[in-house]
This record gives C-alpha cells, sequence and structure tokens, in this order.
C-alpha cells in the first residue's frame, strides 16, 4: 500500500502559519512574475475563484470579501516543505517526493489498514502541531488510488483528514462519485476521448476492459486504467510531469561515503539543469534530498532541503554549489543513504534578452555564458542584472500582493514577540 | 558515477568543513524540523530572564505544560508568557514575569492559539 500525503493549499497554509489572524479570511498567493493567483485558501475557493486567474481580473472581488493577497515566498514555502518532507521519510523506506507539497510514502512494512491510518493521522497530527500546515492522506494500494483517497479526505471532514481505500468496496463506491476529468494522469484529451465514449465517471473507467483502455488512450491512460483496478504499475517512472523536472534513483549499493553521494547528487543536478536549458527555462527551485535506508528498523536521518534561487536559474555551477552547501549540512557519518535526487521546481519559460542568450546549446559556451553573468553579478549586484534581463518588457498594470517576511531562512526577518 | 567535465570551478573548498567544533545548535535544537526563532520586544518577561531585544527558540512539536513559557497568539499579537492551566475554572492564564505587569485570563470568548514553548532564549551581552 502506498500513501498519497498532500499539503491542504500549501503556500496559503505557509502564509498562515505566522499570521494566525488570517485563519478564517481568504488568502491568495500571487505568481512571482505575472501577478496570477497561484494558491487560494478554501474561502476564496468557495467564492468561485479560479486557479491561474490574473489578479486584476479579480479585483471588485478582493474589495468585496477583504481577500487578503501575497506574492510568492518561495525562501518560506521552500523551508517549510523541506521540514514536512524530512518528517514524512522518517517514516517510510521509500518517499517520493512529487512536488512541492506532496509526495508518495511507501507504506509496505505497515501490514494492517489500522496501522496505516494510524500512522498517516500520527503523521498529520505531528506535522500540523510542529509546523503548522494541514495535510491530507489517501491510502490506496496504487498512486492513482491514493490521488483519489487524498481527495476524499481533503473535501470532506468525517475523514479527519485520512482517508483509505483497502476493499474493492471501498473502491467502487470513491470511483464511482469521481469525475474523469479529475482523474491523475488523465489529460485533457484522453478526458475528451472516454466522454465520447459515454464515460463519467471514474468506476466506467475502471469497468471496461483492458483492451478497451489500451485501444483508445495512450500508455499512461492504459496504465492509469491499471492504476485505478488496484494494480499499481506507476512505480519508478517519472511520475506525470507537474511543472517539474526529477532525476533520481536507488543505489545499487547504499552509499554511506560523503564523495561519494555528492558525486551522484551533483550527476543527478547537471542532468537536470541540461534538461531545463534544453528547454530554455529556469527553475526557482531545487530540492536535493537523499534517504537513508533503516538500520535495525531504526529511523535515520534524511537528506531533503529545498534550495530557493531569489534569481531564477538554470546555472549548473550555481546549482551545484548551493546543493553542494545543503548536503554538506545535513550529511550524517555512518548513515546508509539509499536512494538520492534532485527536483527542479517552480519552472518558467526564460523571458526577454536571456533567451537569446541561452539559444545556443553548446555546454562550453552556455558555460562561459554563465561565467560571465556570475561575473557581472558579482561586481554591480544581483538585483541589477535581474532586472535588465529578466523584467517582461511590458509594465505591470495591477498591485501585486506584499511578499511576506522569510521568517524562517533570513535571522532578520523572523517575528517579533511583543512581550 | 561520473561528474560532467568542467563543473570543479564553482565548488567550495572541500577542507572547508571537516571539522569536529562544537556546534552550539546541536544542544539548543532537539527538534530542527519544528524549531523556529523570534525576536522579543518588551519587558513583560524580563524577570525570568527574557529581555527586549533576545532571539527566543520556539519548539512547536512540544505539548505545552503548567509553567512552560508559550509563544501564544491572543486576540490578534503574538506574547511571551508563562503558561498556566485553571481547571476550576475552565481558563488559562497568560503570566508575566515582571510586577508592573498583570496577568491575562484567557477563556473561550478569546481568539487563543499556543504557537510553540519556549526552550531556549539567545541574550546577546556583547
Amino acid at each position: 500500500m502506498f500513501a498519497l500525503a498532500d499539503c491542504n493549499n500549501f503556500f496559503v497554509s505557509c502564509e498562515r502559519v505566522f499570521r494566525p489572524d488570517l485563519r478564517d479570511k481568504p488568502v491568495v498567493v500571487l505568481s512571482g512574475n505575472d501577478g496570477c493567483v497561484v494558491a487560494r485558501s478554501n474561502e476564496v475557493k468557495r467564492l468561485g475563484i479560479k486557479m491561474g486567474v490574473p489578479f486584476y481580473q479579480i479585483q471588485n472581488e478582493v474589495k468585496k470579501y477583504g481577500i487578503v493577497h501575497f506574492s510568492s515566498n518561495f525562501a518560506l514555502y521552500g523551508d517549510l516543505s523541506s521540514r514536512i518532507m524530512r518528517m514524512l521519510g522518517r517514516h517510510t523506506d521509500n518517499l517520493q517526493q512529487y512536488s512541492i507539497d506532496e509526495a508518495f510514502l511507501d507504506l509496505s512494512h505497515l501490514h494492517t489498514s489500522d496501522e496505516q491510518i494510524q500512522l498517516c493521522r500520527t503523521l498529520r497530527e505531528q506535522i500540523l502541531r510542529g509546523v503548522g500546515v494541514p495535510l491530507s492522506f489517501g491510502i490506496a494500494p496504487s498512486k492513482t488510488l491514493c490521488k483519489v483517497a487524498a481527495d476524499y479526505a481533503k473535501h470532506y471532514d468525517g475523514y479527519h483528514g485520512v482517508c483509505i481505500i483497502d476493499s474493492d468496496d471501498k473502491r467502487r463506491k470513491a470511483l464511482a462519485d469521481y469525475p474523469i476529468t479529475e482523474i491523475w494522469g488523465i489529460g485533457r484529451q484522453s478526458a475528451a476521448k472516454l466522454q465520447q465514449a459515454g464515460i463519467t465517471n471514474a468506476l466506467d473507467f475502471a469497468g471496461h476492459s483492458e483492451y478497451f483502455a489500451r485501444n483508445l488512450l495512450n500508455k499512461t491512460g492504459w496504465e492509469t486504467w491499471r492504476e485505478l483496478n488496484g494494480d499499481p504499475c506507476i512505480l519508478s517512472r517519472e511520475l506525470p510531469a507537474k511543472q517539474s523536472i526529477t532525476c533520481s534513483r536507488t543505489f545499487a549499493h547504499p552509499v554511506s561515503d560523503r564523495t561519494l553521494l555528492e558525486q551522484a547528487l551533483c550527476d543527478f543536478c547537471s542532468n537536470v539543469a541540461l534538461k531545463l536549458r534544453k528547454q530554455r527555462s529556469v527553475c526557482h527551485q531545487m530540492v536535493v534530498f537523499a534517504h537513508p535506508s533503516r538500520f535495525n528498523n531504526q529511523p535515520q536521518p534524511a537528506i531533503n532541503d529545498t534550495i530557493s534561487f531569489a534569481i531564477p536559474t538554470s546555472n549548473t555551477s550555481e546549482m551545484i554549489e548551493r546543493l553542494l552547501l545543503a548536503v554538506r549540512q545535513q550529511w550524517r557519518e555512518g548513515v546508509q543513504y539509499k536512494r538520492g535526487g534532485v527536483i527542479l521546481l517552480g519552472i518558467e519559460q526564460v523571458r526577454g534578452l536571456q533567451q537569446s542568450l541561452f539559444d545556443d546549446r553548446d555546454r562550453q559556451r552556455d558555460n562561459r555564458i554563465q561565467l560571465a553573468i556570475d561575473k557581472v553579478n558579482a561586481h554591480f549586484g544581483k538585483n541589477t542584472l535581474r532586472q535588465a534581463v529578466t523584467l517582461p518588457t511590458d509594465t505591470k498594470l495591477y498591485e501585486v500582493g506584499q511578499k511576506s517576511p522569510a521568517y524562517t531562512t533570513n535571522l532578520r526577518e523572523i517575528i517579533t514577540l511583543h512581550v | 558515477m561520473v561528474m560532467a567535465e568542467g563543473l570543479h570551478a564553482g565548488f567550495p573548498s572541500p577542507a572547508a568543513d571537516y571539522t569536529d567544533r562544537i556546534d552550539i545548535t546541536d544542544e539548543i535544537i532537539h527538534h530542527p524540523d519544528t524549531t523556529f526563532y523570534a525576536r522579543i520586544e518588551g519587558d513583560s518577561m524580563c524577570e525570568a530572564g527574557i529581555r527586549s531585544g533576545d532571539i527566543v527558540v520556539i519548539d512547536r512539536s512540544l505539548q505545552a505544560g503548567d509553567g512552560d513559557f508559550v509563544a501564544a497568539y491572543i486576540d490578534g499579537e503574538f506574547t511571551v508568557k508563562e503558561y498556566r492551566f485553571d481547571p476550576n475554572h475552565n481558563c488559562a492564564w497568560l503570566i508575566p514575569h515582571n510586577k508592573q505587569f498583570s496577568p491575562i485570563q484567557v477563556t473561550e470568548e478569546n481568539a487563543f492559539v499556543i504557537w510553540g514553548v519556549i526552550t531556549y532564549t539567545i541574550h546577546r551581552f556583547a
């Protein structure tokens, strides 16, 4: 069995940790560069405001309902995410982080539903108290069913944040109420094909023959069909991309040597950085992780750090420098790491001048350009160069949110307690 | 595992971090994933040694017990006080450690959250 741990309205929840006054207030978080809504509190969702809508289009609602808005604070979200991932990683042999706010836990070491539910309840309680972010858990035999279960856990208070699909009866009931368009791995095109075939809910789809699914849909669609029928087939392949690039591997032999681990992680890092540059993108964040094997069933400390780039980057040497700093801080003598990886998040297209700079895919030249940029940055200060190369040419026509302080990553910005 | 050529330029010195020096954070931070810091402003806790300008270490994983110093949120403001539970009157008290301040009674009427338990204060002398 697997569990999906999914943070509720993650960016909004992070802001609320340090602003308890916003607990029941409508809150949105806006994307850093273009002022679109990237996270909504439940109050905002209930107003019918959609994900991704430009902020200037909801000015009336903002005034009418007093919606509080923030610019993205990647340093804060990244740090709280790492804390949560480390806490989750202590309780499973295999934690597969899927995005900044979601991870799959392998629960194969727990043999009864009660134990599985109990673990998720404990984790939910620990993280809610310890970090302040609420999570929903979905437990099921396949990752696609975990997604379904987690959705139920999130939307119905009766589950108290943990929903399990551990019988065929429960699976059928859950899928019968689950629209085809919401299924993980079913894109717009596949959904349209299925709807044309008269299929509206997930149970209809799962109830058709495997032959039907294989013929009508692509490989992902077929795998999704199997997963909905309780056959876990999404195991090691890259999870459906959600604005992230991942390179991770299970080591043939557990690695305890620091240099070896660093080499492996740097290798992953240069892979993903190259992919990033090939698609002419930059990233705001990089997650680096290394999970230990359980020694005598004792939880070992994992490495998990979310590195935020103030200026989104695709520069390999900059990324590796930061990666090494993080690994050296968290690596522990004697721990046997059995799986490691690098995930890039907050990916966006390079804009303006930068685009032409990175047109060339020659690594040597890329590195020279990267070096040149670094030199200019060091000399004139990062912000100047950033504005010159990354700001969109059109000026902002709307007021963007106030960015909250870097509460957990900058000592000058920690909260003040009036006593 | 082989690293790509030309990537060595940006490496920090490998010798820089092989030290066995005492790391005070290991001593004062028992749960790094649930530990946060805050700056103190004000004098209501000065007789307990928590003074204006101090940095307090807050562990959110700890359950606040009677007599603990807590970072609490009450009616729109963060504060630090000693936490006292009063089961006979079904309320709690936030006790200042400075004679010029009065205890604050916390009832169901208040918007009240215990944010975390204060484990250390860091005071700068020089």
